[in-house]
């Protein structure tokens, strides 16, 4: 897994979020953490999935298994109708 | 009385005589010139004459016929009445004409009917208004190498599960090239039926042009389920279509096709139904421009569908002008590992979310330094959320409260975003039911000038505030 942080505040007048990489001349009013897991793996915690983990008041990434993610991926074949014959 | 007289003339030999057709037995025509089908009107007496058999209307396959269904205007009753009629029979040829045809109340009444004659190179229903009856033509027009085009261009209503699914499919477009460049619906405004063009065009591999103009409503399941993927549809359109509440309704409509480069569904303002776009267009690599600018309404329970611009690598920017309700996760995974760069939503407000639902969820995984464009006054509702902290699933994002939803004027009056009103060279706002511009398409500062006009030449105020 890997920890990030984005930082709130105002960039040139403007109000924002910056993830990853703080802007210079940002003034932060913020911090945050959060975690992601590796390449082909998710969070679990109980039955339920995450992309990711944002930590905020009694949220404890020790408290997320990181597992292989064996969720249905875009592309993969959704049931369908089978096709008629083809003709000869 | 016979509700149905088809004219079948052959070529080549001269033909003498008339056969009619009224009960079970042989169709070989070889030898008449024409022939009457007599068909009872009754259900369920069911007629057999031209159904059931495997393209045997014509048992004659060295010579040359062409066929006109001129005499029939109306089927009713539950007749397979033309089901396999003209199915793998290559002595047909030329266009079929069956545009005397107005109605269809009946099941499976062209089911294969042209199933791989590959003599045919038009077909013409412009006459059909209606069709009503589940599996009507399913599959009609499978494999048929060299028929062009597809004429339904005066039909308005569908209605019946099936009724057009398989109809052009092709599982094997490498093993049977079909030359179909061209199918009309452009006068259709409605549809009801499961699965009703599921699968329709599927790997017809030179279809070019596809005519939904009019398609205002849709009901049912999986309607549109695969319907256009492999095909060569650069500019998909459906101005008319105004709600989508059918599930599955687009389900990958278009996955994987790289000839499309861009979408119309300017004329839709709610999505409702459960996955109803689920991964509709994944993997258009050459997807350059949607135009959803009405849609006002992404909700349900269930999602409307994830990864549907999965993979486009060339969308770059997405705006949703109108959008000012959202549901429980609406926008999972919408844009996975596509190319998006700025993405804007310049009509949600405070009260567009109900209560937190992760809403966003996932919305940009794999994609990476994207800006996100919301409005100042949503700042403080969904600034703290979670799935918007950690930059929705991207990496290097960046989310801007920088949209400018009204202005006050010098002459004290309020003027409202009008987003989907903008041009490409002005922003658009309403005061009073009047449309109203500022110059460019950039947020407006304080001291900028208000235009009655699109091409900002007439000025009427300068802002003096903006909200």
């Amino acid at each position: 897994m890997k920890e990030r942080h984005s930082y709130q505040g105002v960039l040139n007048g403007v109000s924002g979020i910056w993830c990853d990489t703080k802007p210079e001349d940002l003034e932060v009013t913020k911090v945050n953490t959060f975690y992601t897991p590796d390449e082909g793996k998710v969070f679990k915690k109980g039955d339920e999935y995450f992309d990711c983990v944002v930590i905020t008041e009694g949220v404890d990434i020790a408290d997320y298994e990181e597992v292989e993610d064996d969720r249905p991926q875009p592309g993969d074949e959704l049931p369908q109708e089978p096709a008629p014959e083809v003709a000869e | 009385m016979p509700i149905i007289n088809s004219v079948i003339t052959q070529g080549g030999v001269t033909p003498t005589g008339t056969l009619n057709i009224t009960s079970n037995g042989t169709r070989d025509v070889t030898n008449y010139a024409e022939v009457d089908v007599a068909v009872p009107t009754t259900a369920p007496e069911s007629y057999i004459g031209l159904s059931q058999s495997d393209g045997n209307l014509i048992n004659d396959r060295t010579s040359s016929f062409t066929v006109n269904l001129t005499g029939v205007t109306t089927i009713n009753g539950n007749s397979p009445v033309f089901m396999n009629a003209f199915r793998n029979n290559s002595s047909i040829t030329g266009e079929i004409d069956c545009s005397s045809i107005t109605s269809i109340n009946s099941t499976v009444v062209f089911k294969n009917a042209f199933y791989f004659a590959t003599g045919i190179t038009k077909v013409d229903f412009s006459g059909l208004t209606t069709v009503t009856g589940a599996d009507c033509f399913n599959s009609a027009f499978r494999y048929m190498t060299n028929c062009l085009s597809l004429d339904f261009s005066n039909l308005t209503t569908i209605n019946g599960n099936y009724c057009f699914c398989y109809l052009c499919y092709n599982t094997e477009p490498q093993r049977y090239p079909v030359a179909l460049k061209t199918v009309d619906f452009s006068s259709l405004t409605s549809i009801t039926g499961d699965n009703c063009f599921l699968y329709a065009f599927s790997g017809a591999h030179n279809l070019e042009t596809l005519n939904f103009s009019s398609l205002s409503t849709i009901s049912g399941s999986n309607i549109f389920d695969h319907a256009f993927v492999g095909t060569k549809i650069t500019s998909f359109f459906m101005p008319s279509l105004t709600s989508i509440s059918s599930q599955r309704a687009f389900q990958e409509c278009f996955s994987g096709n790289t000839n499309l480069t861009s979408v119309d569904f300017s004329g839709l303002t709610s999505i409702t139904g459960s996955n109803a776009f689920e991964q509709a267009f994944v993997r258009c690599t050459n997807l350059t421009n949607v135009n959803v600018k009405s849609l006002e309404t992404i909700s349900n329970y269930s999602g409307i569908g994830a990864y549907i611009f999965g993979y486009c690598s060339s969308l770059t920017t997405f705006k949703f002008e109108s959008l000012q309700t959202v549901g429980k996760g609406s926008f999972f995974a919408m844009f996975y590992q596509s190319g998006l760069q700025n993405l804007y939503f310049y009509a949600l407000n405070p009260s567009s979310f109900g209560s937190y639902t992760n809403q966003f969820n996932f919305m940009l995984g794999g994609v990476s330094g994207c800006t996100v464009h919301f409005p100042m006054a949503i700042q403080s509702t969904i600034g703290s959320w979670s799935d918007v902290t950690n930059g929705f699933g991207g990496t290097n994002t960046t989310v801007l409260f920088d949209i400018v939803t009204s202005l006050t004027g010098a002459d004290s009056n309020t003027y409202t975003r009008k987003q989907k009103e903008s041009t490409s060279t002005a922003t658009a706002w309403t005061y009073n039911s009047a449309l109203y511009y500022t110059s460019g398409t950039t947020e407006p500062a304080v001291g900028d000038t208000i235009y009655s006009d699109a091409a900002c030449t007439t000025a009427v105020t300068t802002i003096s505030s903006i909200a």
